[in-house]
């Protein structure tokens, strides 16, 4: 972002928590996407019933505010609370943004 | 008469084989792939006390299995090699795409389970909106991060259109 305050370029882009940050500090936000649906844990196909089931309830049960929980949490983000249930067609809107670029293009 | 026989008794010899496949299926590791976001020291770090969480409480060894890059998690996750992958939402879809991949839980941030991209410029800056970003500069973060891309399109500004662009290679991959 100091790219952009520095005036080497006219402009850039963000993750929202990142924005609001520089706003703060001589930054303006000109264009907002919808809400997007974000990382996420993905299984393959064929993992067993009872293996996905064992994995949602242990991902949800996960929570910051247990002191047990948060360290496992934090290591992967500092900026992480939990996890939350999702379903394929929350990514919609994903899909619908990416639909011009092909596959190569990840 | 002797056929028919022959038959159920094959057919009892499959069926009696199922649950110890299936059993034998639940005691083997767990295979825990991931996008490289980070270098692999890093990487592996972040996601050690999850996979040894996640071991806890599923009673069952859980390995890392991290990947160069996306393509390669991708493939992974898609083709079966790992079990079940930390992916980005770009790379979830194309494993759908590719191997019909079923979601577990997405992560929550600063207890928000969604985020949006932003295109921001100088406090004192003459854009005013994406149309006034026609021939002007742009610094992107990761050439990998695709959805920052598809966002600035999205916003209705062609990436021709743009006088040219950089990629810091710093950015979260999106």
């Amino acid at each position: 972002m100091r790219a952009v305050l520095n005036k080497e370029y006219d402009a850039g882009i963000l993750k929202d928590t990142k924005a609001y940050k520089w706003e703060k500090r001589g930054i303006r936000i000109v264009y907002s996407t919808p809400q997007l649906p974000p990382y996420n844990i993905a299984a393959r196909k064929m993992l067993d019933s009872e293996t996905v089931t064992q994995l949602k309830k242990a991902f949800l049960k996960l929570d910051s505010s247990n002191p047990k929980h948060k360290p496992v949490i934090q290591a992967l983000s500092s900026k992480y609370s939990g996890f939350q249930a999702v379903t394929n067609k929350d990514y919609d809107v994903v899909r619908k943004l990416t639909l011009p670029f092909t596959k190569s293009d990840n | 008469m002797f056929e028919s026989a022959k038959i159920v008794t094959i057919l009892g010899l499959v069926l009696s084989l199922i649950p110890f496949s299936v059993a034998s299926e639940q005691k083997k590791a767990l295979r825990f792939g991931s996008v490289a976001m980070d270098i692999p020291a890093v990487m592996h770090k972040r996601l050690t006390p999850l996979t040894t969480y996640l071991s806890k409480e599923l009673n069952r060894e859980v390995v890392l299995d991290l990947s160069p890059n996306m393509k390669d998690a991708i493939k992974k996750v898609s083709s079966g090699e790992v079990d079940f992958a930390y992916l980005t939402p770009v790379a979830y879809i194309r494993s759908h795409e590719a191997g019909n991949t079923q979601l577990i839980a997405k992560t929550v941030t600063q207890n928000k389970g969604s985020f949006q991209l932003m295109i921001v410029v100088r406090e004192d800056s003459d854009i005013k909106n994406p149309s006034d970003l026609f021939g002007r500069s742009f610094a992107f973060g990761d050439k990998a991060a695709l959805l920052q891309r598809a966002a600035v399109l999205g916003a209705g500004v062609p990436l021709e259109k743009l006088a040219n662009m950089t990629f810091s290679g710093i950015t979260t991959i999106l």
